[in-house]
């Protein structure tokens, strides 16, 4: 059907982009409200442990490196997969996972420390309630976006993943780069302000 | 109606997504039964997210449709539209209005009639002039009591006349933009319908609000005076002159940057 | 592959339940909505039952309160949303000339999450007792505020079956709103710029942001609740440090605005309806998507109007206030729009009409109580009590129920090629019109004279029997409206009228293809000039894109 007498062509952006960019904007509301109720919570157990006793800087500081890393090396993957190069997509990607799971040890290791050491648990006060929420679905999303990566990986072995697909990963790398942003804003808030 | 054969692809119809959907209810639904629910219902979501994944990849699965005919709707002669009568058919609003002071005449005309109006019926009814502005004055005043309605008390006759000016204005002026919505019978309008409006409004609403101030009013004369200030408020600003509105003018014009024609 | 095989009435159980087509899943979300509907205005019959007289004991206290709580977390829940979001995804693709929703498998998973979630909910009747046995459905209100829903005042597991459902439900919600935003800003046929879109479409993309916004705070907030039941979290433990005020905040940043998510799709019928009916062009167009836009932008910031009275500093009154106040701008623009669109207009009073005019009308009431509850020391005296039971059911009753009827009449011919039956609609609107004056216009006085909501009973000689007696008659005329709406579907899906592809003589493009469309909406896909396609169609001499 055709009711003009000029046809204009729109120029839309692929359903993909909107998709993963709605994704993200109700991830971001998710995470901006735990943050809140973090934040509103700072100091107001009534005992301790307090952040100021347990949290350390130290191992958090190398695991936020790994994580940020990770984020360099999957631009490099996408790189190589959009020029067709196959073993450095792989490599590369490989990379980003170990990174990806090198931060979840670490908070792991982190994790043990604070409930073996410090009796930090969820149910102890205020602070171990919000703080092992907050950090604990940032690790979650960490987890399922390693998983995602690593079904990549497994498939790309294969050699299902082809040039084309480049859009699709892309759309994960999106993902991957939220994770870690939201990780800058957890770490800013848990470990630098609330300490 | 031309039959030219085209296809059309749609995707396949699939249960994973509901086989997924219902896998994660039972996995939250865990929390509340038992863990083997929320243990199979995790089985079943991944299963479900698994054949989902398959039908998208490497290949998204679709039926291709074969078309036949041309669909065109047939050509539907409009019932009726505006649009034969007014040369603007696209957007009519009321293409002349009252002037913004035809209202403020109106307002300050209907409230000294009904000044006039409620001081006559003070006289006949309380033999003192000074009933009204005392029960007018008394919704913000303090000092007013049942006692004292028939003095004279200056405070409250300033103030009274203050509170009736403004509202006599304010409800002139919106006569001004309202008796054009009764085109035909604008005194109707203004005189009888929104009078009884209000008044009604007021009668049914003031027994809760202020039951001691409630006493004091004589409903029914109440009524005539607004009545009587609807009527010539009314007539007013139905007489006044109307002039086009700038719809049809350039938005610079409209905005008062740019001046066309002075009219 | 027949088109016989397609139709919607003669198609078999499995074709529904695999399908991924945005119109089997928009009518499914629809007729699951319409039968809570009937669920949850049976729960309402009882408690106006229960309130007639005063002392009265039909209902226990127990099941009144998990009377009220399902009865308002249904009709948000599992009928506002379910039909709000089935109408968007039934002509959202039409109406922009798509073949389908850009994600289509999403698309049944959001519907299927929320139809287990909702089933989740009422199977609360059956499971709900938990260990201690005590309780059955939720009976903690709609907004569940904390304290009240921690284990120790509400043990048992109705209230987890409350958090668990509305989440498992809210999840399916912002898979449709993905969905929602990703069609209409990517799927749109040839010429359709943003600017010449069909109202309904921006309303809807309005909308599906606001769920995407609102719903994740939601989501926390319910996770949080669930920690501190099951796992012994603090979230809301004041002996621990907690402020239980969290929750209100929260739960009304999602709130309220989730009540603009409920009435945007109302005026995004009735933006449809209006110039149909009144055989012009809608008025304004462009200052209605900029008023859309706005009530999305203040709905955000008013939430803290639904707690004036918790005590909050007096700066954060006036501005929560102030905000609210705000929100009657862009809303009365739209009013006036309307209005406008009908002025000089040859208007006709089908029932999608009547319902319309009825809208219009309520909800300008509704608006101006909520505007009464804006203002604080007005709020402090009425809070809680059944003036605002009136309030909002003015808004949601006469508001979104109306809308919603009137876009029922108006696209049912497209949905099942047949019309409704006229005259029954016509009574149908006149009992339910009478019906909602009388039960919903004395909540109002009852409130006034100091009638708290969620109550049970209340004594004699306080001034509350006439109210309350006027309230449960009022309920009852409204059943005579219910069922006659229940026939006439029914009636008319066997014997109506049949419609033909465009029965009212409608501009937009869904009234291009036939009535039902086919799976694949259009043979070919449209292009289109102006705002009113069908326009230019049927009057190539005087077509609307030389005026836009």
């Amino acid at each position: 059907m055709n009711t003009s007498t000029s046809n204009t062509s729109l120029n839309m952006l692929p359903p993909g982009h909107l998709g993963m960019i709605s994704v993200i904007v109700t991830e971001v509301f998710f995470f901006a409200s735990l943050i809140v109720v973090y934040l509103a919570y700072l100091g107001k157990s009534i005992s301790g442990p307090m952040p100021s006793d347990t949290l350390e800087l130290g191992l958090v500081s190398f695991n936020t490196i790994a994580l940020l890393a990770s984020s360099a090396t999957i631009v490099l993957a996408l790189k190589a997969l959009r020029t067709g190069n196959n073993v450095r997509f792989l490599t590369w990607l490989l990379c980003t996972i170990a990174l990806g799971a090198w931060f979840l040890i670490g908070t792991g290791i982190e994790w043990k420390g604070l409930i073996v050491d410090d009796h930090l648990r969820l149910q102890t006060n205020l602070f171990g309630t919000t703080f092992y929420t907050l950090v604990g679905f940032h690790a979650f999303h960490v987890t399922f976006g390693v998983f995602a990566l690593f079904v990549i990986w497994c498939l790309g072995l294969k050699g299902c993943i082809k040039q084309k697909h480049h859009q699709n990963i892309e759309y994960v790398s999106w993902y991957w780069h939220f994770v870690d942003t939201v990780w800058i804003a957890v770490f800013l808030v848990v470990y630098v302000i609330g300490r | 109606m031309t039959t030219t054969k085209t296809t059309i692809k749609v995707p396949k119809p699939t249960a994973w997504p509901l086989v997924a959907a219902f896998g994660l209810t039972l996995t939250f639904a865990g929390f509340l039964t038992s863990y083997l629910v929320g243990i199979i219902g995790g089985i079943l979501s991944v299963i479900g997210f698994i054949g989902w994944f398959k039908d998208r990849f490497p290949n998204n699965l679709e039926i291709t449709v074969e078309v036949e005919a041309h669909h065109i709707p047939a050509p539907v002669h409009s019932t009726k539209s505006t649009h034969e009568e007014h040369p603007h058919h696209r957007a009519i609003l009321p293409l002349k209005i009252h002037r913004t002071q035809s209202g403020l005449i109106g307002g300050i005309a209907g409230g000294i009639a009904m000044l006039i109006v409620s001081v006559i019926g003070s006289f006949i009814m309380h033999g003192s002039p000074w009933y009204p502005f005392n029960v007018m004055s008394a919704s913000v005043m303090h000092s007013i009591t049942e006692q004292n309605l028939t003095n004279f008390n200056a405070i409250a006759f300033v103030v009274a006349l203050g509170i009736h000016a403004t509202l006599s204005i304010g409800i002139g002026l919106v006569y001004g933009v309202v008796l054009p919505l009764l085109p035909k019978h604008p005194i109707i309008l203004g005189a009888l319908i929104i009078p009884f409006i209000w008044s009604f409004l007021l009668y049914a609403t003031m027994n809760t609000l202020n039951p001691v101030l409630n006493e004091t009013v004589n409903w029914s004369w109440f009524l005539v005076t607004q009545f009587v200030f609807g009527f010539v408020a009314g007539i007013v600003v139905s007489k006044s002159e109307k002039i086009q509105t700038l719809q049809f003018k350039a938005f610079a014009e409209r905005a008062g940057i740019e001046t066309g024609k002075n009219d | 592959m027949t088109r016989e095989a397609y139709n919607p009435l003669s198609s078999k159980f499995h074709d529904w339940v695999v399908t991924v087509d945005h119109k089997k899943l928009g009518v499914m979300y629809i007729v699951t909505g319409i039968l809570y509907l009937i669920v949850a205005g049976s729960e309402a019959l009882m408690m106006r039952w229960q309130l007639a007289i005063p002392n009265n004991d039909i209902l226990s206290p127990d099941t009144f309160n998990a009377f009220f709580t399902m009865h308002g977390t249904t009709m948000i829940f599992l009928v506002g949303m379910p039909i709000l979001l089935g109408a968007a995804n039934y002509f959202i693709p039409l109406m922009i000339g798509a073949r389908d929703m850009a994600f289509p498998r999403l698309n049944a998973f959001g519907f299927w999450l929320f139809f287990f979630g909702a089933l989740l909910l009422y199977f609360s009747f059956l499971g709900g007792q938990g260990l201690s046995g005590e309780e059955g459905a939720p009976n903690v209100g709609w907004f569940a505020y904390a304290p009240l829903t921690s284990t120790t005042f509400s043990p048992g597991s109705a209230t987890d079956y409350w958090v668990i459902s509305l989440f498992v439900a809210g999840l399916g919600s912002i898979m449709t709103a993905i969905n929602l935003v990703t069609t209409i800003l990517t799927m749109r046929c040839d010429g359709m710029t943003l600017m010449k879109m069909p109202l309904f479409a921006w309303m809807m993309l309005v909308d599906a942001a606001l769920i995407l916004i609102v719903l994740p705070p939601l989501a926390v907030i319910q996770i949080m609740l669930l920690l501190d039941r099951q796992f012994g979290a603090h979230f809301f433990d004041a002996q621990a440090g907690a402020d239980p005020l969290i929750w209100q905040h929260l739960f009304w940043f999602f709130g309220h605005p989730e009540v603009y998510i409920l009435i945007i799709p109302g005026f995004a019928y009735i933006s449809e309806v209006i110039p149909v009916f009144s055989r012009k062009v809608l008025f304004g167009y462009p200052l209605m998507v900029a008023a859309t836009v706005s009530i999305g932008f203040i709905s955000l910031g008013v939430w803290a109007h639904h707690m004036f009275a918790v005590g909050l500093s007096p700066a954060v009154l006036a501005y929560f206030s102030g905000a609210t106040f705000l929100v009657g701008v862009p809303t009365g623009m739209k009013i006036f729009n309307w209005i406008a669109t009908m002025w000089g207009g040859h208007i006709r009073f089908a029932t999608p009409m009547l319902f319309a005019t009825g809208f219009v009308s309520m909800f300008v009431l509704g608006g101006l109580t909520g505007i009464m509850l804006a203002v604080v020391p007005m709020d402090w005296q009425l809070s809680d009590t059944y003036f605002v039971v009136g309030h909002f059911h003015w808004v949601l009753f006469g508001g979104l129920l109306f809308a919603i009827f009137s876009g029922f009449f108006y696209w049912f011919p497209k949905v099942t090629g047949r019309l409704l039956n006229e005259t029954l609609g016509k009574w149908q609107f006149w009992f339910l019109f009478v019906g909602f004056l009388v039960t919903f216009g004395p909540m109002h006085m009852a409130g006034f004279e100091g009638m708290p909501r969620r109550i049970y009973t209340f004594m004699p000689g306080r001034g509350l029997e006439l109210w309350n007696m006027l309230s449960s008659i009022g309920a009852a005329i409204q059943v005579v409206g219910f069922i006659l709406f229940v026939i006439n579907v029914f009636w008319s899906l066997r014997k109506g009228k049949i419609a033909g592809d465009d029965p009212w003589d409608a501009w937009t493009l869904e009234w291009s293809t036939t009535s039902p469309p086919p799976p694949w909406n259009f043979a070919e896909t449209p292009q289109i000039a102006s705002r009113r396609p069908l326009w230019d169609l049927k009057h190539p001499d005087d077509p609307d894109w030389k005026y836009e």
